[in-house]
């Protein structure tokens, strides 16, 4: 079971950890402790949040056992160490047997689950990889076997919110939480787990404020999402990527259309093509830049950035973790930070889109 | 008293018989759990090994789908490279150094052309082909090809100098690149098949790659790459010239560098 975790590529972080004492207070009196990945995040208001909220969303259109393993298979998939080991440490402590966590993560001897779990777990594992495509088929699958539009819509969100952990993590290499994966098997770990898992299941967050107004940032996709508390949790975090300053909007814009092109995502090439024109592209100032990566409009750091967006689609950990050091040297960790940001919110919003759409 | 005797010693038995049942069952269980576990670590090691020779995208498909890999017209990109004057070193060389070097040639390349998004498709003697846009949608597939080209110069640059720090020759390498549409798949009968490509663009790279030594230069390009290149990229026309196979003469460009902004 252990070789799964061990078999995963990672090295040390990429970005270094800077504090922020706002930000770490409020960190604590949320989830009462403040990890590492909080503190590497914390030059980007947007992106601290959306990490802080977005592992911890509580689905409700679907049983909480689904979202379970939702979390872990979405962390296997996209082969990131960090969440990974943090899913499987979350699930042994919620009281799932190892031999099942085993199986799911072997995809193998799922007997004890009816058609409608298997074909949710099959959902995540082709939307965590989505190679080449989001999978509609799967989509199409949990409706027939009777699942609501609404439910899976959210299963989608879901999965999508999990993979931008995941890449966000991956990307800075957070380093794996040693002390939180020994503690299902400690001694301590054993005879407490019902009260830890109780108290973890208290970090749970659902967004309980409605959605006000008509989305601004990819309106198709959030209200796709309309009458699930992710509409809000979707939206605020479109809004924080392209209010933030650190990167231009030029930028940001050419990143999601760069995501957008390379997953054939239609409605998202229409959406980004538009948001370029709003914000000083002419049609073939646009068409240039996606097609050359390069633009009059960019300086040499924002081209390397998105030339890197590309690398964001699929990647395999060692390399592109060596090459996010590279490219912080280069462009400073600031504005890398925030490009990990863009460019993960971009693959979860253009994933979903060619999902819901 | 016999009675509650035998029916007693009868469930007895029955009891006993169903604990033998349960325990061979279990035990079973257990046999085929263990059998279970050693056939997938047997798979994992066996599509490690699967990767060294077929491209990782064909394997995920082939192990993650129903369907085998089936042949399709696919528009890429064809990067052809080869070692100039390689059948003199062969003459000349001890084979153990010649297969030394030709290895190290083709781990520096095969990296640079990974990181550029190439497909490292095969390996002809000291050849390589490589696809850009083969396996996945790739829109930046021409841009891709060129600046694996520029690199591959770079990158062949610094491996000459460690042949020389070794008093090996150098190596020198010509480059042609042509775009078109090939039929790309798993290809061959049940028995023995592999993934490849066919189709003429593969042949014109080849031709193409060949006129560099006519024209003296490393990296030449066809007229559908050069229409499809920004201004950044530095390159010179080439006369036209006829090739076997092909009633038009040719016309190519010499890729001499990418502007920096």
């Amino acid at each position: 079971m252990t070789d799964l975790l061990n078999d995963i590529e990672w090295s040390d972080p990429t970005l270094s950890i800077v504090h922020d004492t706002e930000w770490e207070a409020e960190v604590k009196a949320d989830i009462g402790k403040v990890m590492d990945i909080h503190m590497r995040t914390s030059r980007s208001p947007w992106l601290r949040k959306t990490i802080l909220k977005w592992p911890r969303y509580e689905a409700q259109e679907f049983p909480r056992k689904l979202a379970d393993i939702c979390v872990l298979v979405a962390a296997q998939e996209n082969a990131c160490r960090y969440c990974f080991g943090v899913a499987r440490s979350w699930m042994r402590l919620w009281g799932y047997s190892k031999k099942m966590i085993n199986n799911i993560e072997r995809n193998v001897q799922m007997a004890d689950m009816d058609e409608k779990e298997r074909a949710f777990i099959r959902f995540c594992r082709n939307l965590s990889r989505s190679n080449p495509k989001p999978p509609k088929q799967d989509r199409d699958e949990l409706l027939r076997l009777g699942y609501s539009p609404k439910a899976v819509a959210e299963m989608a969100f879901l999965i999508v919110d999990q993979c931008f952990v995941n890449r966000v993590s991956t990307f800075i290499a957070v380093p794996p939480m040693d002390e939180l994966e020994r503690l299902p098997n400690s001694i301590l770990g054993r005879l407490l787990r019902p009260l830890i898992g109780w108290k973890l299941r208290k970090f749970g967050w659902t967004e309980t404020r409605p959605l006000e107004g008509d989305p601004e940032s990819f309106p198709g996709v959030v209200q796709k999402l309309i009458g699930l508390p992710a509409a809000r949790a979707m939206n605020d975090a479109l809004n924080g990527v392209f209010e933030s300053e650190a990167l231009s909007r030029k930028l940001k814009v050419l990143m999601f259309a760069v995501v957008a092109n390379s997953l054939e995502c239609k409605f998202c090439i229409a959406e980004t093509h538009d948001m370029a024109l709003e914000c000083g592209f002419t049609e073939d100032e646009f068409n240039q830049a996606l097609s050359t990566l390069s633009s009059p409009h960019l300086n040499e750091q924002e081209e390397k950035l998105l030339s890197w967006t590309r690398e964001t689609i699929h990647f395999q950990n060692g390399p592109m973790q060596s090459r996010i050091r590279e490219l912080a040297k280069d462009v400073g960790e600031p504005m890398m930070l925030e490009a990990i940001g863009v460019a993960s919110l971009a693959n979860s919003t253009v994933r979903l889109a060619v999902l819901l759409g | 008293m016999m009675d509650i005797l035998y029916y007693t010693a009868v469930l007895f038995i029955l009891f006993g018989i169903l604990l033998i049942i349960i325990f061979r069952q279990r035990k079973r269980n257990h046999k085929l759990e263990k059998l279970l576990t050693r056939t997938n670590e047997k798979l994992e090691r066996l599509q490690i090994h699967f990767g060294r020779f077929t491209p990782e995208e064909v394997i995920e498909h082939l192990t993650d789908s129903d369907s085998a890999f089936k042949p399709a017209m696919r528009s890429v990109t064809v990067l052809f490279a080869d070692i100039k004057g390689f059948t003199r070193m062969c003459d000349i060389m001890e084979p153990s150094d010649v297969v030394n070097i030709l290895n190290g040639y083709f781990r520096c390349m095969s990296k640079v052309l990974t990181r550029h998004h190439g497909q490292v498709t095969e390996l002809i003697g000291d050849g390589i082909l490589s696809l850009f846009g083969a396996l996945k949608n790739n829109p930046w597939q021409i841009q891709d090809a060129v600046m694996a080209a520029l690199d591959m110069r770079k990158a062949l640059d610094e491996y000459n100098k460690e042949l020389r720090s070794k008093a090996f020759p150098e190596l020198s390498i010509g480059i042609g690149i042509h775009k078109g549409k090939v039929l790309a798949g798993v290809l061959g009968n049940y028995e023995l098949s592999k993934f490849g490509v066919v189709g003429d663009p593969i042949n014109v790279a080849a031709r193409v790659e060949a006129l560099t030594r006519e024209h003296n230069v490393d990296i030449l390009i066809t007229d559908a790459i050069k229409v499809e290149l920004d201004e950044r990229f530095v390159i010179k026309k080439m006369p036209s010239v006829f090739v076997k196979g092909k009633s038009e003469p040719i016309v190519t460009y010499e890729v001499i560098e990418l502007m920096k902004k």
